[in-house]
C-alpha cells in the first residue's frame, strides 16, 4: 500500500470516527461548565433587569395614579377657586362700597353715612328704628365698582346722642370677635362695622371747614337692621347657592375609582380549563361624556394543566424539557426510550395593568358600558412542573420524573393581551355595583415558557361615587 | 436504538437567543459529543478538551445572536471549538517539539489496521506527534482549512505549515507501523 493510500485511509477513519463521536459525559460537562456560565456580570445584570422591569411596573403605576390625582386636584382646585371668588367678591364689594362712601361723603358734606353693599345687588333699606325714628335712609342699588360713589353712593345717616354711642360701644365689645370698627375722627369720623359677614359701613363725617354743630355719632348696628339686611343676606345667600350648585353640575367628578374582585376560566390550547380567583383596582378617567379611560392594576392566579399530551400537542417548552430530562439521566435505559406520557402543571400568578378604552351607553341613567384594551404586565410568580412518564427498555416498567422552575418577575409582557368586557352598574347608595364579564385573548405567549393563555369570567366591581356628566 | 426526540435545530437556536438557560442546555447536550471529537483531536487529553469545548459554547451562547442561520450551526461550532482549543494551546504550539520519534521497524501495514482503528486509536496516534503537527494534520486533513488559513490562525508561515503537514504524514506513517507490528507480535 502506498503513502497517499495510508493518509487517505487514515483521513476517512478519522472522519467517519469523530463525525460520528458520541459521548454521554454531557451532564458532568454541563456541570462543569455551569461553574463558569453565566457569570456573576451576568447575574448582576439579571438583578438590573429585575430591578428594571420592577421599576417600569412601579413607574407606570405611578404614573396612572398620578394622572388620576392630577385631576382629582383640578377638580377640588377649581371648586376651591369658585368659592374663593364667591367670598372675594363680597370682601371686594364691602372694601369698595367703604371707599365710595368716604368719597362720597367727604364730597357731599354729609353728617354720616352707612353703605351697605351686595353683590351686584340693589341694597335693601335698613331702618334703624331702635336709634332714631327720624333717620333718613337712602339707598342705592348699584355695584359702587362700576358706579362712581360721588353720584351714586348709598348714604344714609342715623342721628343718635351721645348715650346711644356708648351704648353701642357696649355692644361692639361684647362682639368683638365679628366686628369690625374703624373710627377715624379726627377728620372724617368714620365708624365701619362688618358684622356677621355682613357688611355695614357706618360713617361719620364732619369736614374741615363744617360749622361747630352738635356732632353726632353715626351708627347703625347690626341688630337694628337685622330684619332688613337679614333678607338682603338671605336673598344673597340664596343666589349663591343657586349659583354653586350650576358650578357644581358643570363641574363633574372626572376620576372613579373602583375595586374588584374577579371569578374567571383560564383556557389554553391543549390544557384543562382551570377556575382561578383574583381582585384590583382601576381608575376610570372621563374623555368625553360617553367614553372613558380606564387603567388599574390586578392581581390574578393563572394555571393551566396540559394532561395526558402527547409532544405533537404539547408547547414547544415541553418539548424542550424533555430533551432536557431524558439528557439528565445518565441512565443509558432512559436515553434509549421516548416518554409514554407528560403532565405540565403551571400556575402563573400575574401583576395587570390593563389600558382600556370604555364606551359608556347612557352616563346619565345607568353605568352600562363596553370595553376594550390591551393588558401588560409581569409575573410576579411563575411556576412550572414538568412531570414525565415513560416506559422502560422492556415496555413493563415506568419511570417518572419532575421538573419544577421558578421564575420571579423574570418576563414583562407588553400589550400582549387583548381585553373585552360588558358591564351593568346597580346603584348601592352613592356608588355603584357592577357586573362585569369579561374575555381576555393571548395575543402572544407569554412566561418563561411563553404560554399562549387566555381567560374569561366575571368581575364583581364596586365603583366609588361614579362620574357624572354635563347636564 | 430509539432515541428520544430532538428539538430542531432552528427552535433550539431561536430560544438560546432569547436566553433561556434550559434551551442552552439541551443544545449543549445536543452537540457535546460533535464538539467533543472535535476538541479531543485538538487537546491533549480529554480534560483539555472538555474545558475547550466548554469555553466554546460559552462563546457560542454569548454570541448566538450573531449566529447566521443560512449557515450550518455545526460548521460554525467547529470552527469555534477548534479556534478555541488552538487559542489554548497556542503558547505550547509556539515552543512546540520537533522531538522525532525513534525509526520504527518497517513492518508492512494492512488496510484492517486502519479501519480497526478507534476514536482512543486515533487520540493515541495524534498524541504522539507534536502539538504544531497533530494540529495542523486536523486542521488541514480533517478539517478542510488550507495553509493560509492555517499559517494565519498559528501565525506561522505557510512554507511551515506545509513542512509540519508532511511531517505529520510522516510521523503518523511510522506509528501506524509500530501499532500493526505489535499486533501482528500479539497475535503470534
Amino acid at each position: 500500500m502506498s503513502d497517499d493510500q495510508l493518509d487517505d485511509d487514515l483521513k476517512k477513519r478519522i472522519k467517519q470516527v469523530f463525525d460520528n463521536y458520541e459521548d454521554d459525559t454531557a451532564n458532568e460537562g454541563w456541570l462543569l461548565l455551569r461553574e463558569k456560565y453565566p457569570e456573576k456580570e451576568e447575574d448582576d445584570r439579571g438583578i438590573f433587569w429585575l430591578w428594571w422591569r420592577i421599576a417600569g411596573v412601579a413607574a407606570l403605576l405611578l404614573m396612572a395614579l398620578g394622572v388620576g390625582l392630577w385631576l382629582n386636584f383640578n377638580e377640588t382646585g377649581k371648586q376651591n377657586i369658585a368659592q374663593h371668588n364667591k367670598k372675594n367678591n363680597i370682601t371686594d364689594t364691602t372694601s369698595t362700597s367703604k371707599i365710595a362712601a368716604v368719597t362720597g361723603n367727604t364730597k357731599q358734606t354729609a353728617d354720616s353715612g352707612t353703605n351697605i353693599a351686595a353683590q351686584q345687588q340693589a341694597v335693601a333699606v335698613a331702618h334703624a328704628t331702635s336709634v332714631t325714628k327720624n333717620t333718613p335712609f337712602a339707598q342705592a342699588g348699584a355695584n359702587p365698582i362700576s358706579k362712581p360713589a360721588n353720584t351714586t353712593n348709598t348714604v344714609f345717616t342715623a342721628k343718635v346722642d351721645t348715650s346711644v354711642k356708648k351704648d353701642l360701644a357696649y355692644q361692639l365689645a361684647n362682639r368683638a370677635q365679628s366686628l369690625d370698627i374703624i373710627d377715624s375722627p379726627s377728620t372724617t369720623n368714620t365708624t365701619t362695622i362688618i358684622a356677621n359677614n355682613k357688611p355695614l359701613t357706618l360713617i361719620s363725617t364732619r369736614p374741615a371747614g363744617a360749622p361747630a354743630v352738635k356732632e353726632q355719632p353715626k351708627v347703625v348696628a347690626d341688630n337694628q337692621v337685622s330684619k332688613g339686611m337679614q333678607a338682603l343676606f338671605d336673598k344673597e345667600a340664596k343666589h349663591k347657592a343657586t349659583q354653586n350648585t350650576e358650578e357644581q353640575k358643570t363641574i363633574d367628578k372626572k376620576v372613579a375609582f373602583s375595586i374588584y374582585a374577579a371569578t374567571y376560566v383560564n383556557y389554553a390550547k391543549g390544557s384543562n380549563k382551570q377556575f382561578n380567583t383574583g381582585g384590583g383596582a382601576t381608575a376610570d378617567i372621563r374623555l368625553t361624556d360617553n367614553l372613558r379611560l380606564s387603567t388599574g392594576v390586578s392581581i390574578g392566579q393563572n394555571t393551566l394543566s396540559y394532561a395526558n399530551n402527547t409532544t405533537t400537542v404539547m408547547p414547544v417548552a415541553l418539548m424542550a424539557a424533555a430533551s432536557h430530562n431524558f439528557t439528565a439521566s445518565s441512565s443509558s435505559l432512559l436515553y434509549s426510550v421516548t416518554p409514554a406520557s407528560s403532565n405540565l402543571n403551571a400556575n402563573l400568578v400575574n401583576l395587570d395593568v390593563p389600558v382600556d378604552l370604555k364606551y359608556v351607553f347612557n352616563p346619565q341613567k345607568g353605568n352600562t358600558y363596553v370595553s376594550a384594551g390591551f393588558s401588560s404586565g409581569t409575573f410576579i410568580n411563575e411556576t412550572y412542573n414538568t412531570t414525565y412518564s415513560y416506559n422502560g427498555a422492556n415496555g413493563s416498567s415506568v419511570q417518572q420524573s419532575s421538573d419544577p422552575t421558578h421564575k420571579s418577575f423574570d418576563n414583562f409582557y407588553f400589550a400582549q393581551m387583548l381585553n373585552v368586557s360588558f358591564g351593568v352598574g346597580y346603584p348601592v347608595g352613592k356608588n355603584q355595583l357592577i357586573i362585569e364579564p369579561f374575555f381576555k385573548y393571548p395575543l402572544n405567549g407569554m412566561g418563561d415558557e411563553h404560554l399562549l393563555f387566555g381567560s374569561g369570567g366575571i368581575n364583581l366591581k364596586f365603583n366609588f361615587d361614579p362620574p357624572k356628566s354635563k347636564h | 436504538m430509539l432515541k428520544p426526540a430532538r428539538i430542531a435545530e432552528d427552535e433550539l437556536i431561536a430560544q438560546c437567543k432569547k436566553g433561556s438557560l434550559k434551551y442552552q442546555e439541551m443544545l449543549y447536550t445536543q452537540f457535546y459529543g460533535f464538539a467533543m471529537g472535535i476538541g479531543l483531536r485538538y487537546s491533549i487529553n480529554r480534560d483539555d478538551a472538555l474545558e475547550a469545548v466548554n469555553d466554546a459554547f460559552i462563546k457560542i451562547f454569548k454570541n448566538i445572536n450573531e449566529y447566521n442561520p443560512a449557515k450550518p450551526f455545526k460548521a460554525w461550532l467547529a470552527t469555534v471549538v477548534i479556534n478555541t482549543a488552538i487559542d489554548r494551546r497556542r503558547k505550547e504550539l509556539k515552543h512546540q517539539l520537533n522531538t522525532d520519534l525513534d525509526d520504527a521497524m518497517m513492518v508492512q501495514h494492512s488496510v484492517s489496521t486502519v479501519d480497526n482503528l478507534n476514536a482512543q486509536d486515533i487520540l493515541k496516534l495524534l498524541n504522539q506527534l507534536p502539538t504544531i503537527h497533530a494540529t495542523i494534520f486536523n486542521m488541514y486533513e480533517i478539517d478542510g482549512y488550507n495553509h493560509d488559513e492555517i499559517s494565519q490562525m498559528l501565525g506561522i508561515a505557510t512554507s511551515s505549515s506545509r513542512v509540519y503537514l508532511t511531517r505529520a504524514k510522516e510521523k503518523l506513517r511510522k506509528l501506524l507501523l509500530i501499532t500493526t507490528y505489535n499486533e501482528r507480535r500479539s497475535v503470534r
